[in-house]
């Protein structure tokens, strides 16, 4: 090495951190995103460079620097940046000019898009195309704690979608069979505190199902909402009571009744966790998602609300379980 | 290392100064050098200064097998006409057995053998590489990841604790 000055020279030390930083950022992008996550802590370079291609503008930003401030930072980040290519982009939407945000993470082919909507920036519930026909999106999440909580999508196709979060958002059968038909390798969908307004979701790409603390039908939704997920593994039912039953005893008829409301095809689920009102109204509700199930390992209860026994129960499943075997004392 | 006399060889000289005969054959796949040899076809011998003479080795090593191994499957096409599959899949198999065996090496080996790959852009040998370095992180503590790569860790303590409470989903697993 002594007899050319054009090697790099390198620190016996620490070799990798003096590799060539795009380099580097393959090696991260090969890292599923825990692991990606453990190198920011290992020393200032690797901070750096997972901040590079892991941008994040959230909370701690806006709550800091105050809106205006927040846009500016933003703005002039995004210009200055100079690496290709995204690994994860979170963003708070304040107004129609965010779109060009969301526009520069899918131009960078961002594999993961974290979206805040405010309470009062929602002006036009809909998410700019550009972001709904992304090839190289992985994970997508929409979180939004808008007075107006709908969401308008006439159509979108995200051939590379893995993994979806809703939170607080309505979701109507437009968007159901958008999910349903156009996310041909979707295999986590979560909805958390949503508004669930569609008669029918279905998917054999899923695997993970997480509906938690959601509303789900209407008073006006006749029939059965339809659940129809045939490889589904992992299901997470956290229920409550649809808003319009107030009266207690319309809220017992209803979960009586919930096979009439609720179809689910879950025939290949492993793992089962119910929580809210399955288990506070009556312990037969249960029994609806039991007889659903053939190959069941794991069940567990979330009894976190309202509580009919002090902490979440879990345990394997015996070979032929019913509900009958269950025994959860009060 | 000529299998015959027709074909070119072309001297490949390490930064240290030692030289290495190989055919043009393996030499182009380097795309560096293949660039240089179509830029100006009567070169033979390229000094490559980034690259030391035990690295340079290794890199000639993997590129003759890849190539003794695309060889060996096109003349076995030609043979039969066309190529069998299970054949194919077990020369597949082969060549990712010998990949694997080809990587059991050190971080310092390892690190010196990404930049050559990058260098003489042999982009079989770069993928696998830093393939190999991310297997290296995978399932690990940051703990083990700096002694591993010996990586100096120069945040404070303040620091650190943000970074940990940012992702605390990131540290579960190790701790």
């Amino acid at each position: 090495m002594e007899n050319s000055n054009k090697v790099p020279q390198l620190s016996r030390n620490d070799m990798l951190s003096h590799l060539p930083a795009e380099i580097l950022l393959v090696i991260l992008s090969l890292l599923p995103r825990s692991d990606a996550a453990v190198m920011r802590c290992l020393s200032r370079t690797w901070r750096k460079l997972y901040d590079s291609v892991f941008l994040s503008f959230f909370c701690d930003e806006f709550d800091r620097l105050g809106k205006k401030e927040y846009m500016r930072h933003v703005k002039t980040t995004l210009r200055r940046r100079k690496e290709k290519g995204l690994e994860s982009f979170q963003v708070i939407w304040l107004h129609k000019k965010s779109d060009a945000w969301l526009h520069y993470a899918v131009h960078n082919d961002a594999k993961s898009i974290h979206v805040i909507y405010l309470r009062d920036a929602w002006e036009q519930h809909i998410l700019p195309d550009r972001l709904l026909y992304s090839g190289s999106l992985e994970e997508l999440a929409i979180y939004s704690y808008s007075r107006k909580p709908e969401l308008a999508v006439c159509d979108m196709h995200l051939r590379s979608l893995r993994r979806l979060i809703i939170l607080s958002l309505t979701i109507d059968g437009d968007f159901s069979y958008l999910v349903s038909r156009r996310c041909p390798v979707l295999k986590e969908l979560y909805f958390v505190s949503c508004k669930l307004e569609f008669k029918e979701l279905a998917s054999k790409s899923l695997r993970n199902l997480t509906i938690e603390r959601c509303c789900v039908g209407t008073e006006y939704t006749e029939g059965s909402v339809t659940i129809n997920t045939p490889n589904l593994q992992h299901l997470h039912y956290n229920a409550v009571w649809p808003d319009y039953l107030r009266k207690k005893q319309d809220r017992l008829e209803y979960v009586y009744d919930i096979w009439t409301k609720l179809d689910v095809e879950i025939p290949e689920l492993k793992t089962l966790t119910l929580g809210g009102l399955w288990l506070t109204g009556t312990i037969h509700a249960v029994d609806y998602f039991l007889q659903k199930t053939g190959s069941l390992e794991h069940l567990t209860f979330l009894c976190n609300s309202r509580a009919i026994v002090s902490e979440d129960i879990s345990f394997p499943c015996p070979e032929d379980l019913y509900s009958s075997d269950l025994k959860i004392k009060g | 290392m000529a299998r015959s006399s027709t074909e070119n060889m072309i001297t490949l000289m390490s930064s240290d100064g030692e030289e290495f005969m190989v055919t043009e054959k393996v030499a182009r796949e380097c795309t560096t050098i293949r660039n240089m040899l179509e830029d100006d076809c009567v070169i033979t011998n390229i000094p490559l200064p980034n690259v030391t003479s035990d690295i340079l080795s290794m890199v000639i090593e993997y590129c003759m097998e890849h190539v003794a191994a695309a060889e060996k499957a096109a003349a076995e096409t030609a043979e039969k006409g066309s190529s069998s599959a299970p054949a194919a899949a077990k020369a597949n198999k082969d060549l990712e057995e010998w990949d694997k065996a080809f990587m059991n090496v050190d971080v310092y080996t390892l690190c010196d053998l990404i930049l050559a790959a990058n260098y003489l852009n042999v982009s079989g040998l770069l993928d696998l590489t830093i393939q190999t370095a991310a297997n290296l992180i995978k399932g690990k503590s940051p703990e083990q990841i700096r002694k591993t790569f010996h990586i100096q860790n120069d945040l404070s303590l303040e620091e650190e604790e943000k970074i940990r409470s940012q992702t605390p989903w990131a540290f579960e697993k190790s701790e």
